[in-house]
């Protein structure tokens, strides 16, 4: 009896070890009382806790800035960059500044500056760095290369666009003169996971060497694709595949899953761990 | 390396150590006698050996049997004796910091959900009526929840879905808040109509002027298209004007042919209208004209032929239903937050001092802030 006694306590004293959801250490301060109720920090942090998904949101703000400030911090290159986007931001409004700033959801332009500019700077030299640092598991993975893609709606104008183009036109002026206005056939980096038609991903995937397609038929839509790559090599044009996928929101957020699982993020509060799990389940990371 | 590995090489860890230690002891120990317990550990080494075997095995199965019983769950932290919340990058964020950061977005707002209630339960008494119209209430609420789950079922709809919905507008956030959902609704209720019972006269004339509220029944002739109406349909309604020439009675007229089968049970009654209840135009002109006790000629709408009849417009009889009330808090936008102000008055609200929390919360409800 003794023994399960001792046990049941055990369980007990243990069980606050896990799981729990956190609590404020000031939870008794009063904020406001009526006759009949008092209204404390406690009770504000009961409702605050529960408004799915918002303390979910905030952990994530938070953490991220914790991130930006520990992997890139406040540089000069990040002050530069932000000043340049407060000055655009500044003459752009300068009709009614105040109707700009409630407009982007803040309050002053200091708030402004400290709570997107800046972020935003420092966002974009953690994605650079990030991208830097695997670049090699960048390439392997999603195989950048620059190439131009043409889309045209006629078999016979397909064979004849192809034609032109093994004869020296340009791409551009055949694709110009053949091509569908609404599909751009500029030089473009392209990788794995980019908008194109399934065939012509297909076709990339496979080329190790600057090409020339053959005409690509997609039968479902009946549209007809030529492809020329003239970067294949992706180590070959890193600085350019770098400025480029960073504005990529694929690669912005493989970057910062990357830190926050470099960086070991955990949470320790179980009612924001299960809005996390639910609404964001890409940052359960632990 | 697998938790099962660490197991076994703690345990094989923690034997030799312990020999290493039963045979240095006996080895240099200076002592005539040597200990008795390092001589019998000496002597059964095998027998130690595989029990300490055998209690690994078993600490391995019991891990085996429980990890995924506690696979789930969260460690905690503190730090200082605060509980953290998170950690990254090796830094702690404590609950408290993260009750400063959550506050400024939304810290106003809470104070004042929590002071609404406070201000609605502290308002109204809970006697023996309130307890049983809040156990009537929440049974009609489940039960029209389940309803609207199975109307929309097609759409992906379930209880659940359907109760938290309206449970989050009301700022609940789990089905457990069910009750207390249920008493926020029925206390508030009974507080706004007591508010209005006192000041109806400030609001009466302007309302009735403006919305014309009136309680009308109905007689429904239904057709498919009543600019083409069937034989029988024409004959059903010939059959109602005949007897309503002849003599009956709209009450009965409403029993015996009304095809309304919402309303033809209750006297063809429709409750409580006002300018803005969303009736089909032709129907909603027809029953604002009326002059109480008055019938209307017939008119049609997309359900078919209608002969209105305005039931009461007197301010007693209006005051027997609550969409009356509602309308009258629909129609004065700050009504609402002015009642719970006067009431958070009444007792004896105060702020402690804090004049920002004050001025935030007298912005909610609309009460104009003192330079």
């Amino acid at each position: 009896m003794k023994k399960l006694l001792v046990l049941a306590l055990a369980v007990f004293l243990l069980g606050g070890c896990f799981d729990k959801t956190t609590s404020i250490s000031d939870k008794k301060t009063v904020l406001i009382t009526l006759d009949n109720a008092t209204i404390t920090k406690g009770d504000v942090y009961d409702v605050m806790g529960k408004v799915e998904p918002y303390p979910a949101v905030v952990v994530l703000t938070l953490s991220k800035k914790m991130i930006l400030a520990k992997e890139v911090g406040l540089t000069a290159e990040v002050k530069a960059a932000a000043d340049a986007e407060l000055a655009a931001f500044l003459e752009k409004n300068k009709a009614d500044l105040q109707k700009g700033l409630d407009d982007a959801g803040f309050k002053t332009k200091e708030e402004l500056y400290d709570e997107k500019l800046i972020v935003e700077a420092q966002s974009d030299v953690l994605v650079s760095k990030y991208l830097d640092t695997t670049y090699t598991t960048i390439v392997s993975t999603y195989k950048p290369m620059k190439a131009r893609v043409m889309e045209i709606e006629k078999k016979t104008d397909a064979t004849a666009a192809l034609a032109a183009i093994k004869a020296g036109t340009s791409f551009t002026t055949v694709a110009d003169q053949y091509g569908n206005d609404e599909y751009p056939s500029d030089l473009k980096i392209y990788y794995t996971g980019s908008d194109l038609p399934e065939l012509v991903l297909t076709f990339l995937k496979g080329q190790t060497l600057p090409t020339l397609s053959t005409v690509i038929e997609d039968a479902t839509n009946e549209l007809y694709y030529i492809v020329q790559v003239s970067v294949a090599d992706g180590n070959a044009m890193k600085n350019e595949v770098i400025i480029n996928f960073k504005k990529d929101a694929t690669f912005v957020q493989l970057a910062l899953l990357g830190y926050y699982d470099s960086n070991e993020f955990k949470i320790y509060d179980r009612t924001i761990y299960d809005m996390i799990e639910t609404n964001y389940p890409d940052y359960i990371i632990q | 390396m697998s938790v099962e590995y660490k197991i076994l090489i703690g345990y094989a860890a923690l034997f030799a150590a312990v020999y290493l230690v039963v045979f240095a002891v006996l080895k240099f120990s200076k002592a005539k006698k040597k200990p008795k317990v390092a001589k019998a550990m000496a002597s059964n080494w095998g027998f130690a050996l595989i029990a300490t075997v055998f209690v690994a095995m078993i600490h391995m199965f019991a891990y085996n049997m429980t990890k995924d019983l506690f696979a789930d769950l969260l460690p905690t932290k503190q730090v200082g004796g605060k509980d953290v919340v998170f950690e990254i990058g090796g830094k702690d964020v404590t609950t408290d910091e993260f009750y400063d950061e959550l506050y400024k977005y939304y810290g106003d707002y809470a104070v004042y959900i929590n002071l609404k209630r406070a201000i609605i339960d502290g308002s109204v008494e809970t006697t023996k009526e309130i307890t049983d119209l809040i156990k009537t209430t929440k049974t009609d609420t489940i039960a029209y929840w389940k309803q609207m789950a199975e109307s929309y079922a097609q759409y992906g709809y379930t209880y659940d879905t359907i109760a938290k919905y309206y449970l989050n507008q009301a700022d609940f956030n789990s089905l457990d808040d069910l009750d207390e959902y249920v008493t926020q609704i029925v206390k508030t209720d009974k507080m706004n109509f007591a508010y209005l019972d006192v000041h109806m006269a400030e609001y009466f004339t302007k309302f009735l002027a403006d919305k014309k509220p009136r309680m009308v029944s109905h007689i429904l002739i239904a057709m498919d298209d009543p600019a083409k109406p069937t034989a029988d349909e024409t004959a059903r309604l010939q059959a109602v004007k005949d007897a309503i020439a002849g003599g009956m009675s709209f009450a009965d007229a409403v029993k015996e042919y009304s095809e309304d089968s919402q309303t033809n049970q209750k006297g063809g009654s429709l409750g409580y209208m006002d300018k803005d209840t969303q009736y089909q135009p032709k129907f909603l002109e027809a029953a604002l004209a009326l002059t109480e006790g008055q019938t209307s000629a017939w008119i049609t709408t997309s359900y078919g032929y209608h002969l209105i009849k305005m039931d009461v417009s007197s301010l007693e009889e209006l005051k027997k239903n609550d969409q009356f009330y509602y309308a009258i808090l629909n129609a004065n936008s700050k009504l609402s937050t002015k009642i719970l102000w006067e009431n958070a008055q009444a007792l004896n609200i105060n702020f402690h001092g804090n004049t920002e929390l004050e001025a935030a919360i007298k912005k909610f409800l609309g009460v104009e802030v003192e330079d």
